[in-house]
């Protein structure tokens, strides 16, 4: 399956910049199984203003499975992030998969998570109960707290 | 004789006895009238005895098998006025395996064709998508007719009734077939060869290596497995056509499964090894009136697997299966395994599987049951979608409080618990022992045949002896559980362990005479054979009795 991760290697260098707003590349272009993408906080969020590494790894047996993606540990305050191993809960990724998405596809969905939480299936229950609550000042606040205290600036 | 019909179908339909022994006609199992007979009556009378007196426990004279029968058949004409307080309705089920509820699954979609007017392998998956739940199916159909279809992705959306036929006239191009194409270029592994291809109606056209590997992959979820482009959904026929083996058989298996799965009130799987048969409860609502009694739901599988249909695990009266699972648990906790347990995983709040969270939200679904619960607070899941989380705090607060009285207790009770565990174990180590002396019987059966000339019928007491043992030894061993959590002080506990005395020596003296390994004294023996067999059968009914009095009385309290 190779071969479906390096076509989809050369149509991202081939479309350039602008089509790849997430600089999704490879972490070594010689070993196409471990990738990185920037996501950067979307307008209208706390998340504004920051941008955030996303790991990619590609297993064995995709495209038929599902890319797994982590934030760095303790970077991603978000309901659906788990603050201390930075692991993303994303039906897309999981049950939602079919073969003809692709890391690309995986990298937005992400994305459009951090836009819009889910807090149905949380994996951060503090900023979950605080979201369901409606608090959102306090939601906001606890997410700003920690990008301003991340490593990660 | 009873006259032995070879069950050559598992579609039995067992009527069992409250006891749950059972007396039917499987090769495997040939009681003789009689001895069911006395089995039966023995039961009856012990059931009047409690009431009358306590003599029959206490009754000491003890190896002539005879002189316990006649104490005990007069006796059975009397306890019929109290037979209603103590019996339950006999259990009715039946012994199944996947391939033959799906037979059934397919023979109730013949009978539903003539309704919905599709055929049967779209009606077969619109069942397949409900849980094979006719009535969820009908609701829905009513509602939604071909919406449903639509949906659940037997149709294409854009379709209506004519245009299917449109489609169907123009030409080869929408069909679901294989197709032999040169120089394809696959959008999912981006190769390009000459290859196979499969595509549906929808026209998302994929090398038939990629459709194999996506098709293997799901084989096992027992859902309807979609087009890799859209939703469309592929049918048996065409699973098989990409797989080019019957995988449709083991998708429509995994199916069934999770329907057996979900339905865990009515179907059990039989919990030994490699066994593959399900027992199929016909009406549940008698077992409240077993739990009540203090009785077990005993079935039997058409391998002559014996289990308890409540809570899967082997026959274990005296003990019920609260005592049981109380023992289990405590006997697993001595275990460093169970630490590991305990602090991974979470038992399902529904079924009480163990589940170890690896990752992902909080948002459990038990991979058995299927039900949803948070794994915060081990509730139902349907109260987290809407109103607020109230899952941050664990609830720990209160076993600490407990957690120093507790510990003196524990450390008293753990020295009583050693011993009873110990008791326990032996026999557990004897049964093991005895299932290997079973196997050596076989032989002895063989040689008696050859040496003696014995018919295979004649040699069957050896091997009913083994039968006999190795029950006996498992109600000696789950008494020693019901022992543990009786108050001792009571004269009916004394009773209860004088009973277990008896019935150890009587399993010890059968285990003895089952070592025998002559085949001319074996013969010569037969009578000791069976009066000793009888001798530990009486024994072992007298001493489940006794426990679950000691049950029903309150005498033996589980905590």
């Amino acid at each position: 399956m190779s071969q479906r991760v390096l076509r989809e290697y050369r149509r991202l260098v081939a479309a350039g910049g602008a089509a790849n707003e997430s600089n999704l590349h490879p972490t070594d272009p010689a070993d196409l199984t471990h990738w990185e993408a920037t996501l950067e906080g979307p307008q209208g969020t706390p998340y504004e203003g920051h941008s955030f590494p996303l790991r990619v790894t590609v297993p064995d047996k995709y495209p038929t499975l599902p890319p797994s993606v982590c934030f760095p540990k303790r970077t991603m305050p978000h309901p659906n992030v788990k603050w201390d191993t930075g692991e993303v809960c994303l039906d897309t990724l999981a049950g939602g998969w079919t073969p003809v998405m692709d890391l690309q596809y995986a990298v937005m969905a992400v994305r459009r998570l951090l836009a819009e939480p889910n807090p149905e299936s949380p994996l951060n229950l503090e900023l979950a109960a605080l979201s369901r609550l409606g608090d959102h000042k306090a939601y906001d606040g606890i997410i700003k707290y920690r990008l301003a205290h991340s490593s990660i600036k | 004789m009873h006259t032995a019909a070879v069950d050559a179908e598992h579609e039995y339909v067992y009527e069992d006895d409250f006891d749950g022994n059972s007396f039917d006609d499987t090769s495997a199992e040939k009681y003789t009238d009689m001895a069911a007979g006395k089995k039966r009556n023995s039961i009856m009378s012990q059931e009047s005895e409690f009431e009358i007196d306590d003599q029959l426990y206490s009754d000491d004279d003890g190896t002539d098998a005879y002189n316990d029968y006649t104490l005990v058949e007069p006796l059975s004409t009397v306890s019929a006025r109290e037979l209603n307080q103590g019996t339950v309705p006999n259990l009715k089920y039946e012994c199944l395996t996947a391939q033959s509820i799906f037979e059934k699954m397919v023979e109730r979609v013949n009978h539903l064709k003539l309704i919905f007017n599709i055929c049967t392998e779209d009606l077969l998956s619109l069942m397949q998508h409900f849980d094979w739940n006719e009535e969820r199916l009908l609701e829905s159909w009513t509602d939604k007719m071909d919406d449903l279809l639509v949906e659940i992705g037997l149709k294409n959306a854009s379709e209506t009734v004519s245009g299917t036929q449109i489609d169907a006239s123009n030409g080869t191009e929408t069909a679901r077939t294989l197709n032999f194409r040169n120089n394809f270029s696959c959008m999912i592994c981006c190769e390009e060869k000459t290859t196979n291809t499969f595509s549906l109606e929808c026209g998302h056209e994929y090398c038939i290596d990629c459709y194999r590997h996506y098709v293997n992959d799901k084989l096992n979820s027992g859902n309807i497995i979609s087009c890799i482009g859209c939703s469309l959904a592929l049918k048996n026929d065409d699973i098989d056509k990409i797989t080019g083996s019957p995988s449709s058989k083991k998708l429509m298996m995994s199916s069934i499964k999770s329907f057996v799965q979900k339905h865990n009130k009515n179907y059990r799987w039989c919990p030994f090894t490699d066994c593959n048969y399900i027992i199929h409860l016909k009406d549940t609502s008698s077992l409240d009136e077993y739990a009540r009694l203090h009785y077990s739901p005993f079935v039997k599988c058409s391998d002559s697997h014996r289990f308890c249909f409540s809570c899967a695990f082997e026959i274990h009266a005296p003990a019920d299966c609260n005592v049981t699972a109380l023992w289990v648990n405590k006997s697993r906790k001595e275990s460093a395994n169970l630490n590991w347990v305990l602090s991974n995983t979470k038992e399902c709040p529904k079924c009480s599987v163990n589940i170890e969270k690896d990752g992902g939200c909080n948002h459990m679904v038990c991979s058995g049951c299927k039900y949803e619960f948070c794994w915060i607070c081990e509730r139902d899941w349907t109260p987290h979608g809407k109103s607020f989380y109230q899952c941050t705090l664990y609830k720990s607060d209160d076993d600490k409080k407990n957690a120093k009285t507790s510990l003196e207790v524990a450390a008293k009770t753990l020295k009583k618990y050693t011993f009873y565990y110990k008791m326990f174990n032996a026999q557990e180590e004897s049964a093991k022992l005895d299932w290997t002396l079973g196997q050596a019987v076989g032989a002895k059966v063989r040689l008696l045949q050859e040496k003696m000339g014995v018919s295979w019928i004649e040699g069957q007491f050896l091997a009913e002896s083994v039968r006999t043992l190795y029950e006996g030894r498992t109600a000696l061993k789950w008494s020693f559980a019901v022992a543990y959590y009786s108050d001792a002080s009571h004269n009916l506990t004394k009773i209860f362990v004088d009973n277990q005395s008896l019935l150890s020596a009587a399993v010890e003296d059968l285990s003895e005479l089952l070592e025998i390994k002559e085949p001319a004294k074996i013969m010569d023996r037969k009578t000791d054979f069976y009066n000793k067999a009888g001798y530990v059968e009486n024994r072992t009914s007298a001493l489940i009795e006794c426990g679950r009095d000691l049950l029903c009385k309150g005498i033996c309290k589980p905590v």
